[in-house]
């Protein structure tokens, strides 16, 4: 039980006293606040209510209904619904943002985290330099380098000794997985890394003295203390891959077929390929509706430590 | 739960940024003054060097303000392709006060704009005895090339037709005699065959393909074959629905299916590669592709100076017109498509815009950007000069298959239809051994219907 007290009821010699441990508004706060919310109306949420609107309508890019555009109601989700290249465009995103994002970068920048731990200081630095060189690398550039990578005739066929085969045709989807995971792990080291740091020594040598194995410390004592940077990493990788557009556009352009036509891939085909601005819209909803998905469940794994916090 | 909402913020900010540049939006920077003019043009796609368009709209600009120096002229140059230069067309008119006068633009487009309300009919201008003698030189088929409804909604600057091209000393290497002229569409599988047994390791034909190449690869790949097959319409325009099946189609079909099973073509990623319209010329000039479904631009880049330079081309590449199927009447087939210029129906000074038309449609401008972009000039006294069949190797040939050219159908859902035959044919490419016929024509089917609905397409039973 809270009692809920007026703070002008907080007296000091007679002179009534604003309370300390309750905050009171004050009206200068609105002016303060204003910038900040001046720009997030204008770029955030008017935009959204905006996008919200068209994708009720059959507005085109060019077409009929370019200008005179009407509200569907519900059609573009209805035929959402039924557009299989839709459903399975949410399976590869899915896939690329889990297999390509979440999984590899985190598994690949932990492992480059924890050799940069045991190495000499000038291996790590010579390794975590052109690591992240890929990271910085603008993202069209990495694109066109697993273009030529990857086709007939590529560095990739050449290594696995059948210079004829065409991998960015034959297995599209890996292939561009392979190349956001070699993008994004040096991101996931930097932050990986930073957290290994933060691991008090004197736990793991207790581990030690217990007769713990490199394994069982790293499994049983290392990550569990890692856990929120971990979970904090997994969620700007998925932030970062959810809506990535230019890599796969460069490298694909969603096909051959739809084969990599994730959904903001498939997003643009039907708003600047096909005109439907509408369609296109509503799989920008459908995307944020993914996105809030994988949101939650990053919340509900997050919410030990932030109770903890509390 | 403060968190959450933080989380879901972050995430979702990414993907509105996404939606909100699907919902509109886009820079402003072409707009008419009341007094002035202005005029979107590709820099990057339509001549064969940025530079070479820089210079060519910075002298029209200066031939403009010399005549004209009362009305000022805006050039906003656009890079990318061409489908780059339309997105952000479409995006500049949403708003009048961002629209351009004058726009440059594929004629493939041009349906697209006018169902959308975005141009003005130029009926008035080109119309009785005071139609500019560059309209009235134009052939009827290339006049109606952007004519839609009885409305003339541009008026075409250059056009673009196909041919095979072929590398002469690659195919006497195979035993085939010069001049190498095809009557049929097998003559052609033949000659790929006979090149592919002579030298495995070179690409014996290019026929374009992929999703990437957009309405340019039917230009200049499978709809040579389309219109030269016993079914020769994408669009019935009677029924108003696009042919998804026919015998003509499935034999066009079956030519890409033989092309991918026989290993005579390219390698997938280079076919599917959205540079690969650019390939088949440097390619043969290195000795690595022996016959190309072609367009008449290609001889242009091995001018000196350009590209790909080959002295020797004129005595070591041959050009043919692309056979019919089984060579029926007439013989001989070819897509046609070009570049046009249009007037914006909010454009508010439009008798200035057309006088520039006129202006950028001079003898001396339609020559030196057929010149510079591997155009037929539309107006055929320009088209027929001696200095434009001296400009590159096979001009005139090229000039006379536009005589006989298919131009595309002028609707508003052309692009579904691209995507629709540009995935089916590159579906060969990719599953070489597996893909049937029957299962590319299905999937153009579902391709077209689920954009356009059931109601739109249709099957021919019979050759026609």
């Amino acid at each position: 039980m809270t009692a809920v007290h007026d703070a002008s009821e907080l007296q000091f010699d007679g002179i009534p006293v604003d309370r300390a441990d309750i905050k009171k508004f004050k009206w200068s706060s609105i002016l303060w606040l204003s910038p900040a919310g001046i720009l997030v109306m204008a770029l955030f949420v008017l935009p959204t209510i905006y996008a919200l609107y068209i994708g009720f309508t059959n507005m085109q890019l060019l077409g009929p209904f370019a200008q005179h555009l009407s509200f569907t109601g519900l059609s573009n989700f209805d035929r959402m619904i039924h557009d299989p290249v839709f459903w399975s465009s949410v399976k590869m995103t899915l896939v690329f943002v889990i297999g390509s994002g979440i999984i590899a970068q985190t598994v690949l920048g932990f492992a480059l985290a924890l050799l940069g731990q045991r190495a000499k200081i000038s291996l790590r630095a010579t390794v975590g330099s052109i690591v992240i060189l890929a990271w910085v690398l603008p993202e069209i550039t990495v694109a066109f380098i697993w273009y030529a990578f990857g086709q007939a005739g590529g560095t990739l066929s050449e290594l696995i000794a059948r210079p004829g085969d065409d991998l960015l045709a034959t297995v599209p989807l890996l292939i561009v997985c392979v190349a956001n995971a070699w993008r994004g792990t040096a991101f996931s080291m930097l932050i990986l890394s930073a957290g290994l740091r933060n691991v008090p020594a004197e736990v793991d040598e207790a581990a030690q003295l217990e007769g713990a194995s490199y394994w069982q410390r790293l499994w049983r004592v290392t990550i569990p203390i890692m856990r929120s940077t971990i979970m904090v990493n997994m969620l700007l990788i998925t932030i970062g891959t959810i809506s990535d557009f230019t890599l796969i556009w460069a490298m694909t352009q969603g096909g051959p077929g739809n084969e990599t036509a994730i959904l903001p891939v498939y997003m643009y085909i039907q708003a600047f390929q096909f005109n439907d601005l509408g369609y296109g819209t509503a799989i920008a909803l459908a995307l944020i509706v993914v996105g809030a998905l994988l949101s939650i469940i990053y919340v509900r794994q997050l919410r030990p430590e932030l109770k903890k916090a509390q | 739960m403060r968190f959450n909402r933080i989380r879901v913020t972050l995430t979702a900010s990414c993907v509105i940024a996404a939606a909100v540049a699907v919902a509109g939006g886009g820079a402003a920077s072409a707009s008419n003054s009341k007094k002035g003019i202005s005029v979107l043009y590709s820099y990057n796609y339509v001549q064969d060097t940025d530079a070479l368009a820089n210079a060519w709209w910075k002298s029209v600009e200066n031939q403009w303000k010399t005549a004209n120096p009362s009305t000022p002229l805006t050039p906003v140059g656009v890079g990318g392709t061409d489908i780059d230069e339309m997105n952000k067309a479409a995006i500049l008119f949403r708003s009048p006060s961002t629209t351009p006068c004058v726009i440059q633009m594929p004629t493939t487009y041009v349906g697209e704009f006018a169902s959308s309300g975005y141009l003005a009919s130029l009926n008035s201008y080109v119309s009785g005895s005071s139609a500019p003698a560059f309209w009235t030189g134009m052939p009827k088929a290339v006049q109606e090339m952007s004519t839609i409804g009885g409305k003339v909604y541009a008026v075409n600057l250059g056009n673009t037709d196909g041919g095979i091209v072929y590398n002469k000393l690659m195919l006497e290497k195979a035993g085939i005699k010069m001049p190498w002229v095809p009557k049929t569409w097998a003559d052609i599988i033949a000659a790929a065959k006979a090149v592919h047994k002579a030298e495995p390791k070179v690409y014996a034909l290019w026929a374009e393909t992929g999703v990437a190449s957009g309405p340019t690869g039917i230009l200049q790949g499978v709809g040579n074959l389309i219109f030269g097959s016993t079914n020769p319409q994408m669009f019935d325009s009677k029924t108003g629905k696009w042919v998804v099946d026919s015998p003509g189609l499935a034999a066009t079909l079956k030519f890409y299916q033989t092309v991918a099973k026989d290993g005579l073509g390219a390698p997938v990623s280079q076919l599917l590669n959205a540079d690969s319209l650019a390939e088949p010329p440097a390619l043969m000039q290195k000795g690595k592709l022996a016959i190309s479904f072609g367009a008449n631009w290609f001889p242009s880049t091995w001018l000196p100076g350009s590209a790909e330079p080959w002295p020797a081309a004129s005595k070591d590449v041959g050009a043919a017109p692309m056979p019919t199927e089984n060579g029926q009447a007439p013989g001989i087939a070819s897509t046609i498509g070009g570049w046009a210029y249009a007037i914006s129906a909010t454009c508010t000074n439009k008798a200035s815009a057309f006088k520039f038309i006129t202006l950028l449609e001079s003898p001396a401008n339609q020559l030196s950007m057929a010149t510079e972009s591997g155009f037929i000039p539309p107006d055929t006294s320009v088209a027929t000069s001696k200095a434009f069949d001296t400009s590159s190797l096979f001009q005139l040939q090229f000039s006379r298959y536009a005589a006989i050219g298919t131009p595309f159908p002028n609707n508003a859902n052309f692009t579904v239809y691209t995507r629709a035959i540009n995935t089916a044919t590159e579906d060969f490419a990719i599953n070489p051994n597996t893909e049937t016929v029957s299962s590319a024509l299905s999937t153009m089917k579902s391709l077209i219907t689920q954009q356009l609905g059931s109601n739109s397409v249709e099957t021919i039973k019979s050759s026609g």
